[in-house]
């Protein structure tokens, strides 16, 4: 497809540390954060990036390594969200298993979705994307019996861990930070395996992988169905979190985008990639709303989408690829 | 390892009859060289056998099996591998991450399948590259990859298109003695080659299509004599090289 | 029985106007090979231009398409130059958001200079109409109708016919080719683009007195535009109007029928079965759109 999509650097890294040092430091010292930081405007921050990163490292397993850019992922992640949601309001299910039965619905929709769409061709599969998740959007402010339409869904505060709920929101912190971390692991295991080298062949030319005796599309439907279920797990946790879902906030195109650009500003196809890019959209909004305040809501908007068309142009393997070979020159670290 | 049978194999595209009752035999320890002027329907002949076009009649086998009904991913999970013409190179990858996707084939474990591929680089010389990117490889060691790409799939009949385009003759005369040692491993194989006297060297058997059509076959020699040959496709003032 | 007859009518009216919208799109994705997401924005800018056109001189919009036109045709020059040409080799991914970003960019700037207030223009003849034995009819809404259909024609007419129109075609047949028999290919690109532009110009002055505006209009309306793009074969003029034509009826038939919010999920719900049933839509040329898999 490509030559100029980044790839996780082969083999063993060239260390005197041990593999995964940076990565659980990183991890730990994040995890430090919650308790330090008391400020809830920036606690609030950090929980928002932490919720785009996983939602990010989700997209970037169907879009980074195999190319899938889907449009409609806000689609699995709302209906996680009103997966779990309904499950407690309705029946008093624990969010706990709610989020699991969500990820399970997303996964089969994607699965249905990816037979018909997978093999279409780049945009057409956008587009098809697009149109789902605009379906979904359509359908939960439409059938307002089952989703209290636009005017949204509240969860009660019932702080227990059963109910996933809790008074203090560090303890949410927490969660997404742990979820991160196993959305991290699982794309690196995931990346150097068969798996992971199928789907890249496919990405970096579809011809040879099938001179290869690459099947690809049954791996392609299985990461596309991966990817839906850990992304609505993140949607569950947003509406925990915010104890207040409505359509637009757990699945409207803005989302979806959102998820694609933080991989793909952070780089695409990397484990890191994903997580680099949520860091940098977390820091440039908090600087923008520093500086711009917040009453210009567009302002933000309006420099991010700019920033996207400067890295897309000028450096399309994203940002981390770019800060990585500088670390790799400078420390001899390749993480 | 497997005798790969084609029996009349014709495909037109809307008017054009690319290729018009082809059949051969490739048998194990074998080298079968097709050859013609361009356009004559070499390439897709590969593309019939490998399954990337369908033919409009004719049988492909391997073996007892009939390929009829297989995808490519299958045919070579088959024992059936081809190189590109135009060669494929995963681009954004290292030479040895692309040798890696075709030595998968033959093992669930990546570790293994580095091991593979890192000893089919070496068999090619082409270990010193082995980090460096496919898309920034110069054409001749682009097609030395496309070979080992597909050497990884440990094939019992290999394809080979073009494989010595851009060649120097040093490195032409290392191919062939390549191409004789795959040969004397008993791999079934077959061979597209512009290069004439490399032909004359390499092959066991020349069968030369011209429009489509099989116009002879038989031994490098017959061929080399055969005066339809020499006015059809070589041209009058051909003379056949011997080869130094 | 006339219901039915008031309801194609009224949603062939408005397919015009998604006909004169897809045709651009899909002008622009069969000579140029790239899905311009902004197309809709470009659609939003020329709504506000004819808006403060209308309002702060007092032009009518049809007068106001003279100008309103020929800025789109330039700022689609402007685009293709600075952003389109530079992802024309580049990876998918860069082709696919940078235009999207450009979307997300043009809607932030007019919220940021217009708010999300909706504005529109009120002519004194928008309500003008007449009747036909049982059935009413809009003034605006027929010459709108009549303005799309004939802008079309005469873009059909233009490829068909003229030199520039033959070198469009012959990119879009192969752009190598037309390199070869010394066609300058990337000022085919940029004019196609802004021809894209500017068509979407001519719909915005056409929409304007009948929707009103806020930034994220076009947006919503280009949803309606990658429908019938697919439905008519992507790179298909004459398959983008007659679809663009079908969805307004099809629109006009499940708001009456459905209400006004399930109708976009209807032809959703169409889009993803043609997509599956016959992904190549009305006239498009296929291999461009399915790949081989197994
Ligand atoms: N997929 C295709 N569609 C249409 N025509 C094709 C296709 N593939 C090959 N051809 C045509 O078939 C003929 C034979 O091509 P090819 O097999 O590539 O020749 P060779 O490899 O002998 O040079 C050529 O005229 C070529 O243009
Ligand atoms: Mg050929």
């Amino acid at each position: 497809m490509s030559d100029r999509i980044a790839v996780d650097p082969p083999g063993p890294a060239a260390t005197r540390v041990p593999r995964y040092f940076w990565p659980v430091a990183i991890f730990l010292a994040l995890a430090a954060l919650p308790a330090l930081i008391t400020d809830p405007f920036v606690l609030n921050m950090i929980m928002m990036s932490m919720l785009s990163a996983a939602a990010a490292l989700a997209w970037n397993l169907s879009g980074g390594y195999a190319g899938q850019l889907s449009l409609g992922h806000a689609a699995f992640y709302g209906i996680g969200a009103y997966a779990s949601t309904l499950l407690l309001l309705r029946a008093g299910i624990s969010p706990l298993f709610g989020m699991l039965v969500g990820a399970g619905i997303s996964a089969l929709s994607a699965i249905v979705l990816g037979m018909i769409t997978l093999r279409l061709k780049g945009s057409f599969f956008v587009m098809s994307t697009l149109a789902f998740g605009a379906v979904v959007h359509i359908g939960a402010m439409n059938f307002r019996d089952l989703t209290g339409g636009a005017s949204g869904l509240a969860i009660p505060l019932n702080p227990s861990v059963v109910n996933l709920t809790f008074a203090n929101k560090a303890v949410y912190v927490f969660i997404a930070l742990g979820l991160v971390a196993a959305y991290y692991v699982a794309t690196r295991l995931i990346a150097g395996s068969k798996l992971g080298y199928s789907l890249v062949a496919f990405r970096e030319n579809h011809d040879a992988a099938r001179a290869l005796g690459i099947r690809t599309l049954p791996i392609r439907i299985g990461i596309f169905a991966l990817s839906a279920g850990m992304t609505s797990i993140v949607g569950s946790l947003h509406a925990q979190y915010f104890l207040y879902i409505d359509p637009d906030s757990v699945m409207s195109l803005g989302l979806s985008l959102n998820f694609a650009l933080m991989a793909i500003v952070g780089g695409l196809g990397t484990a890191y990639g994903p997580i680099i890019g949520a860091a940098v959209v977390t820091c440039v909004s908090l600087v923008m709303q520093i500086y711009l305040g917040n009453q210009v809501s567009g302002l933000t908007q309006l420099a991010y989408s700019a920033i996207v068309i400067v890295v897309l142009l000028s450096l399309p393997t994203g940002l981390g690829p770019g800060l990585r070979d500088a670390l790799g020159r400078r420390f001899g670290w390749r993480p | 390892m497997a005798t790969l049978t084609t029996d009349g194999l014709t495909k037109s595209f809307g008017g054009l009859r690319a290729v018009q009752d082809v059949s051969f035999v490739a048998r194990p320890g074998r080298i079968l060289s097709i050859i013609g002027p361009n356009g004559a329907g070499k390439t897709t002949v590969f593309n019939l056998l490998t399954g990337f076009i369908a033919p409009d009649t004719g049988s492909v086998r391997l073996g007892d099996m009939n390929l009829a009904k297989l995808s490519p991913e299958d045919r070579c999970r088959a024992g059936l591998a081809r190189t590109f013409q135009v060669v494929q190179p995963f681009r954004g990858l290292s030479v040895l991450d692309n040798v890696v996707m075709g030595a998968m084939l033959r093992t669930s474990s990546i570790a293994e399948a580095r091991e593979a591929a890192a000893s089919v680089l070496d068999e090619l010389g082409m270990s010193r590259l082995k980090d460096m990117r496919a898309g920034s490889l110069p054409i001749g060691d682009r097609k030395r990859l496309e070979m080992a790409k597909v050497l990884a799939t440990r094939p019992s009949v290999l394809l080979l298109d073009e494989v010595m385009g851009g060649l120097i003759p040093i490195e032409v005369q290392r191919m062939i003695s390549f191409i004789h040692g795959l040969r004397d491993r008993g791999l079934a194989v077959v061979v597209i080659e512009h290069h004439m006297s490399a032909v004359m060297r390499l092959s066991d058997e020349v069968l030369v299509l011209q429009n489509g059509q099989p116009i002879a076959h038989g031994s490098p020699q017959e061929i080399g004599r055969d005066p339809k040959v020499l006015s059809a496709y070589l041209g009058p003032n051909f003379q056949v090289d011997g080869g130094h | 029985m006339d219901i039915y007859v008031q309801l194609a009518l009224s949603g062939l009216f408005v397919g015009g106007i998604y006909a004169l919208i897809s045709v651009g799109l899909t002008l622009v994705f069969g000579v140029l090979r790239v899905v311009n997401f902004a197309h809709g924005e470009y659609l939003t800018l020329a709504m506000f231009l004819t808006f403060f056109l209308f309002h702060q001189l007092g032009l009518d919009p049809f007068v106001a398409s003279l100008i309103v036109v020929p800025i789109l045709f330039v700022l689609g020059l402007i685009t293709e130059r600075l952003l389109i040409r530079r992802t024309l080799e580049a990876p998918h991914v860069v082709q696919v958001f940078v235009t999207f970003a450009l979307s997300l960019f043009l809607q932030n700037l007019f919220l940021v200079l217009f708010t999300s207030d909706f504005r529109t223009v009120r002519t004194d003849y928008a309500t003008a109409a007449f009747e036909i034995g049982p059935f009413y009819i809009s003034w605006l809404r027929l010459i709108a109708f009549a303005a799309s259909i004939a802008l079309t024609v005469a873009l059909a007419l233009f490829l068909k016919h003229s030199y520039m129109g033959a070198a469009i075609r012959a990119t879009a047949q192969d752009r190598r080719s037309a390199r070869l028999v010394g066609i300058d290919v990337d000022r085919i690109y940029a004019l196609t683009f802004a021809i894209g532009c500017a068509l979407v110009g001519a719909a915005a002055v056409l929409l304007a007195p009948l929707y009103p505006v806020n930034p994220y209009t076009g947006a919503d309306l280009i949803l309606v535009a990658f429908v019938a793009v697919v439905l008519g074969g992507m790179g298909s003029i004459a398959g983008a109007t007659l679809a663009g034509l079908l969805i307004g009826v099809i629109e006009s038939f499940s708001s009456y029928f459905l209400g006004g919010e399930m109708k976009q999920f209807v032809y959703f719900i169409v889009f993803m079965a043609i997509l599956s049933l016959r992904p190549v839509g009305f006239f498009g040329r296929k291999g461009a759109e399915v790949m081989d898999v197994t």
